[in-house]
């Protein structure tokens, strides 16, 4: 019963993820308008109200708020799309390592994950940003290079329970390499598990990249929700009582974030084998997991 | 008592990762784009030769790891930033030419007020909603709070203070600014306390809400997992009333996962201490580090991303040794 | 154990209680005292002028100093502390009068002594703010009697008065043991602030807010209310929501976007004026052969830029208006040269500038030989010159501080485009542009703002050669005739030959144009008008000043009864 509850929410997540997706994709058949065109604009134009022509209004500098939301969906989903491939690729190839060889060099990855996993991230990102520039790469690059230590612990635990396995030892009473084994048995069995944190991993992404925006550090020229923010708080829009230049990319971040979180869960639970089956009391670590990963790299 | 071995491993690691993190802070910022001393020199006009005093009054003519002009090798910007922190000396400010661990000094136990209040409400609020959720699980109840707390945090904190602060200011009274009412006379300190509680009310209410989205979950499922468990099955036949199940049973043992969601969401604390502070201009370090930002205020920057690391890092040492003396496993038999 | 799991909770159900019986509690008693409440959105970055930088440092300045003269919103100088002065003929020896019962925030009276002090005091602090760049021709300074000061120049200089007004009068026995000595100058907290100004610091609690008492015994401008206060909001919609709610009485700034909805509200009065800003879009004129290579010189612009016509064809391609409506909102006026509308006399407001017409750009490029030979939209250097057929494609780096400015460059992109070229904005932290801009000059355009004195001199400096290895000039412009003219605006005594050569300088900008000047910024500002009144309004199209936070505004200001 409980399952079918976290898979309802499962699919509710999905859906709702597909959804942006397609948006993103469809982005020049849905948007009424062409939020690279140059328009004339008058002073009325301005954070105008909503109307049949303009469903969300306009924005502060005259443009519809709806095309620039459905054309936003993009940057914010190759953000979070991107930044989180970058931790996940760091992660898992960190986890992989420390999980699987172990010795010194695990010892040492771990370690370094656990000094980055405290270190807290919003300020480490707001000074590698404000130094090395805010353009939309930088702010990929910063996010993904500092968001896999969550992958990388739950990596490293998978492969050290699949390291003791039966066909593990036995592929290797067989003469198999390391990197054979690793290849054919280990990443297979890891990779889902993997791609469920990355997709929780996406969510985080998609807020540490708008709450930099907040902060002045988004690139501005590049259209994305939090670039849509950044102008409606560096140009008044909420004192100017336009709530919806606010409202409309703040819904779409929330939008995101909960169906990834609610898919990354879902996904997580049906992967991972700890989650279900142990109900020790010693295991209460294991089952706090994903919720501690989220919150050490949001 | 915590084993010893538990505590020294504990504690040897926090400060490596100090110590790591003051490295990473020293390199971190020479990499600056440009001449330092343009960030320094707000006046454009400055003269080549003024530009030189600035270097040097902020150390920045000396080489930067190693001395090896002879004399002093440790005579360098590296080995003079350790001796300096280890005087409690962080450094100047660009901005406001003054030391940057007074500026910090100033600011820190109004972010600790905050900071404090929006954890313990959380957790408080969370943990119930997550027990009652437990206990009216497969309810609508249930799910309702499952959805508002996964909700709750995928919200932008930064969004959703802007939101309460425009509504809370709008249509109850309340203030949208700093930490209290400047330049009133309180005529007890119950008013004082009183105008204190107003100024922090929007802002740690944020925090609670993007807070407990997660402790509530935490508590649901642990306490659930222990329903589950047979002796509860025992205690109910033994006619103990489900209150009475929930207070002695869940709650106790839900606590060690509680312990460690606080230790592991303080990073998390920080993120939202900037964001809170700087929609609501409560003058902590959150908004110090914003302003900082802003201003290109380096050294400020540097201070405060340090004495935010070095906290949560004890932050995490200290949850770690009570999470050992709660856990059964590490403790000493 | 477990019971105290629960009493554990006891308290925080009091705290909670305690908070929301906060929200509807009473408020703390009304004073009765006079108070104006100002809302800002910046802060003072310090209290010591010598490290003073910001507007809102010099806004605190003005309101605890008072200097020798005084200027009013239409730009003309009044006596301050000085009551009379007289000049030699000779334009080099300055005598003034000085109030004789001035005194300063601690009680001691304001001598003769204290004036020359300062004025002596800012000459040999070099680099001390911004303020000793005023007192550089100042050769001596002597107090002949308690009242009297005598000022003699090295050389004559047309407008004194303006620099006067930035050498604010300090009290000699605070500061004479830094006389001479810069560094001990700058390492002084000065966190008392004891001025001869209309108010006297009373509480100053960095990035916070500072509260002022007015002192009533001041012998010139004793304001009428008692206090000022002014708070810090770490951001503009916190700002404008306090003015609303009554938080405050009155506020610096607000984006313009919000104007319409403000003057909708009954006791808000939203006012604008003239303010001494400007936007500029700087072009990189420095050649290889004019490269300040020893001040750390880059020179690395299209040298497209470099050509006039290119330069001009831009500037037609460009509707002032437009940019104005969509980043001011209206609240501005079309820029012609470096000298904004407020500087009255001086600004040349005659001089007639490139229409918008992009057919004509066109054609300006066409005939100069820019052409787009390979069909992709965008035109070529001619074969001809040194960029031979490189692209005119160019990037504006754009500071991250400037709001509206990523909507200005969305707009001359979209105008560039249509006379093929094609322009990238960049968005840098302010610190990358100036380290790229100059004397590095490593950039193709740039996006960037002056902010003018009263007077002109300064703001025309900048478009001289002289200042190409300072990084004063962005532009690198070279063109000695400017410079004589400029050096020739400096000493000239009359004042209407002066005003006809600072035009003759503004056409030659617009001739060869350095910059692109879009606009001259409005002020606007807003306060509460069922709390206070008299606050001091520019007449409409009157180019006045407007600026609330003035000590001619805080002085004369009363509560609504």
């Amino acid at each position: 019963m409980r399952a079918l509850t976290r898979n309802r929410l499962g699919v509710v997540g999905s859906v709702m993820l597909a959804l942006a997706i397609l948006t993103a994709v469809m982005a020049p058949w849905i948007a009424p308008y062409d939020p690279e065109a140059s328009t004339e604009v008058s002073i009325e134009d301005i954070y105008a109200r909503p109307t049949a022509a303009h469903w969300l209004g306009t924005d502060d500098g005259g443009k519809d708020v709806f095309s620039a939301f459905i054309y936003g969906s993009r940057v914010s989903l190759i953000v979070g799309f991107a930044a989180s491939l970058i931790s996940m690729i760091i992660g898992g190839i960190v986890g992989l390592v420390a999980g699987f060889y172990g010795g010194r060099l695990g010892n040492l990855l771990m370690r370094l994950t656990d000094i980055f996993l405290v270190i807290p991230d919003l300020p480490l990102m707001i000074v590698i940003v404000a130094i090395v520039g805010p353009s939309l790469w930088n702010i990929i690059l910063v996010i993904g290079l500092l968001g896999w230590t969550g992958t990388a612990r739950i990596v490293r635990a998978q492969a050290l329970s699949l390291r003791e396995r039966q066909f593990v030892t036995r592929a290797r009473a067989i003469g198999a390499g390391n990197l054979h084994i690793l290849r054919r048995h280990i990443l297979p069995l890891v990779l889902p598990l993997m791609v469920a944190n990355t997709v929780l991993v996406i969510s985080l992404s998609i807020l540490s990249e708008s709450t930099l925006s907040f902060l002045g550090l988004g690139d501005p020229t590049t259209l994305s929700w939090g670039g849509m923010l950044n102008f409606a708080f560096t140009r008044g829009a909420i004192s100017a009582g336009a709530w919806w230049a606010l409202v409309a990319p703040g819904l779409g971040i929330v939008w995101v974030v909960l169906s990834c979180t609610l898919v990354g869960n879902t996904l997580e639970e049906a992967f991972n084998p700890r989650l279900q089956s142990h109900h020790l009391q010693g295991e209460e670590k294991m089952v706090v997991r994903p919720a501690q990963a989220q919150a050490a790299e949001r | 008592m915590v084993r010893r071995d538990y505590l020294v491993k504990k504690i040897g690691w926090s400060f490596l990762t100090i110590a790591f993190v003051l490295v990473l802070n020293f390199f971190l910022f020479r990499i600056l784009p440009g001449d330092p001393t343009t960030s320094i020199a707000k006046d454009p006009r400055l003269t080549a030769e003024a530009r030189e005093a600035l270097a040097r009054r902020f150390g920045l003519d000396k080489p930067v790891f190693l001395n090896l002009e002879g004399g002093n090798p440790f005579d360098s910007q590296f080995f003079i930033y350790f001796g300096r922190l280890f005087r409690g000396d962080l450094g100047t400010s660009f901005n406001f030419n003054r030391p940057v661990a007074d500026l910090l000094g100033e600011r820190l136990w109004n972010t600790v007020i905050l900071v404090m209040g929006g954890q313990v409400l959380a957790i408080v609020l969370g943990s119930t909603l997550g027990l009652l959720a437990a206990w009216k699980s497969k309810t609508g109840f249930d799910a309702a709070a499952i959805t508002f707390s996964l909700a709750a945090w995928s919200l932008p904190t930064f969004w959703l203070g802007i939101l309460l602060l425009i509504i809370g200011s709008t249509y109850l009274g309340l203030p949208t600014a700093g930490r209290e009412t400047v330049g009133v006379e309180f005529t007890s300190w119950w008013a004082q306390a009183l105008d204190l509680g107003k100024h922090l009310l929007l802002p740690t209410l944020t925090f609670t809400i993007v807070l407990l989205g997660e402790y509530m979950l935490i508590m649901r499922s642990s306490v659930l997992e222990i329903l589950s468990e047979d002796y509860i099955l025992t205690a109910k036949a033994k006619g103990m009333s489900h209150f009475q199940i929930l207070r002695h049973h869940a709650l106790q043992n839900a606590m060690l996962p509680i312990v460690t969601l606080i230790a592991l969401n303080l990073g998390f604390t920080v993120s939202g201490a900037i964001q809170v502070e700087t929609v609501f201009s409560w003058p902590g370090l959150g908004s110090m580090i914003f302003e900082a930002v802003r201003r290109q205020d380096y050294p400020v920057l540097q201070g405060a991303f340090l004495l935010v690391a070095v906290s949560v890092i004890l932050a995490n040492l200290a949850a770690d040794l009570v999470y050992g003396a709660l856990d059964p496993r590490v403790k000493a038999p | 154990m477990r019971a105290k799991t629960w009493a554990r909770l006891i308290p925080l159900l009091v705290v909670l209680t305690l908070l929301a019986t906060a929200c509807g509690g009473p408020t703390p008693e009304p004073e009765s005292a006079v108070v104006l409440r100002v809302g800002m959105s910046g802060f003072p970055d310090s209290r010591n002028p010598g490290n003073a930088y910001l507007t809102e440092a010099t806004d605190l300045l003005e309101l605890v100093y008072d200097s020798l003269v005084t200027i009013d919103f239409a730009g003309a100088y009044h006596p301050q502390l000085a009551e009379t002065w007289t000049v030699s003929d000779d334009g080099l020896t300055w005598t003034f009068t000085i109030h004789g019962d001035a005194t300063w925030s601690d009680g001691q009276p304001v001598t003769a002594e204290d004036v020359a002090f300062s004025l002596l005091a800012y000459r040999d602090w070099e680099d001390f703010g911004y303020w000793s760049g005023y007192a550089t021709h100042f050769a001596d300074a002597q107090a002949t009697d308690p009242t009297t000061v005598v000022l003699t120049l090295d050389t004559p200089i047309g407008n004194l008065e303006s620099q006067l007004l930035y050498t604010f009068i300090l009290p000699k026995h605070i500061w004479e043991p830094f006389a001479g000595d810069l560094d001990a100058a700058l390492a002084f907290d000065n966190a008392e602030m004891v001025g001869s100004g209309a108010f006297r610091l009373e509480e100053y609690q960095e990035g916070e807010f500072y509260r002022l008492a007015a002192r009533d015994d001041h012998y010139l401008t004793p304001p009428i209310v008692d206090e000022v206060i002014f708070q810090r909001y770490s951001n503009q919609d916190a700002l404008v929501q306090a003015l609303r709610a009554g938080e405050v009485d009155m506020i610096t700034e607000l984006p313009n976007t919000v104007v319409a909805s403000l003057r909708d509200e009954a006791d808000i009065t939203v006012a604008s004026g003239s303010s001494r800003g400007l936007r500029d879009y700087i072009f990189n004129l420095s050649s290889p052969d004019t490269c300040p290579v020893d001040d750390g010189g880059i020179c690395a612009g299209h040298p497209a830029l470099r050509d006039p016509v290119v330069r001009r064809a831009m500037a037609t391609a460009i509707d002032k208006q437009q940019i104005i409506d969509v980043a001011l909102l209206g609240l501005g006026s079309p820029g012609i040269g470096l000298v904004p509308v407020a500087l009255g006399d001086f600004f040349a407001g005659e001089l007639e500038d490139y229409p918008f017409d992009i057919a004509g750009a066109n054609q300006m490029l066409d005939e100069a030989g820019y052409l787009d030979t390979d069909g992709d939209g965008l035109r070529e250097c001619p074969a001809t010159m040194d960029c031979g057929g490189r692209q005119l494609d160019i990037v504006m780096q754009i500071p991250s501080d400037i709001g509206s400015g990523p909507r200005e460059a969305e707009l001359l992109s979209g105008w560039w485009a249509q006379i093929g070229i094609r322009m990238t904005p960049q968005v840098l932290e302010p610190d990358t542009v100036t380290a790229n801009c100059c004397p590095a000059f490593d950039f193709d355009m740039l996006m960037w703002g002056w902010t003018s004195d009263p007077d002109p001199s300064f703001i025309l400096s900048v478009l001289t050669s002289a200042e190409i290895p300072t990084g004063l000039s962005e532009t690198g412009y070279n063109n000695p005739e400017y410079d004589r003219l400029f050096d020739e605006q400096g000493v000239e005594l009359d004042p209407a030959r002066r005003v006809q050569i600072v035009h003759d300088m503004q056409r030659m900008m617009l001739d060869d144009l350095a910059y692109i000047i879009p606009y001259y910024e409005d002020e606007v500002q807003a306060f509460r008008s069922d709390r206070f009144t008299g606050w001091p309004l520019p007449a409409e199209g009157s180019g006045d000043i407007l600026y609330l936070q003035d000590p001619l505004s805080l002085t004369v200001v009363s509560p609504v009864e």
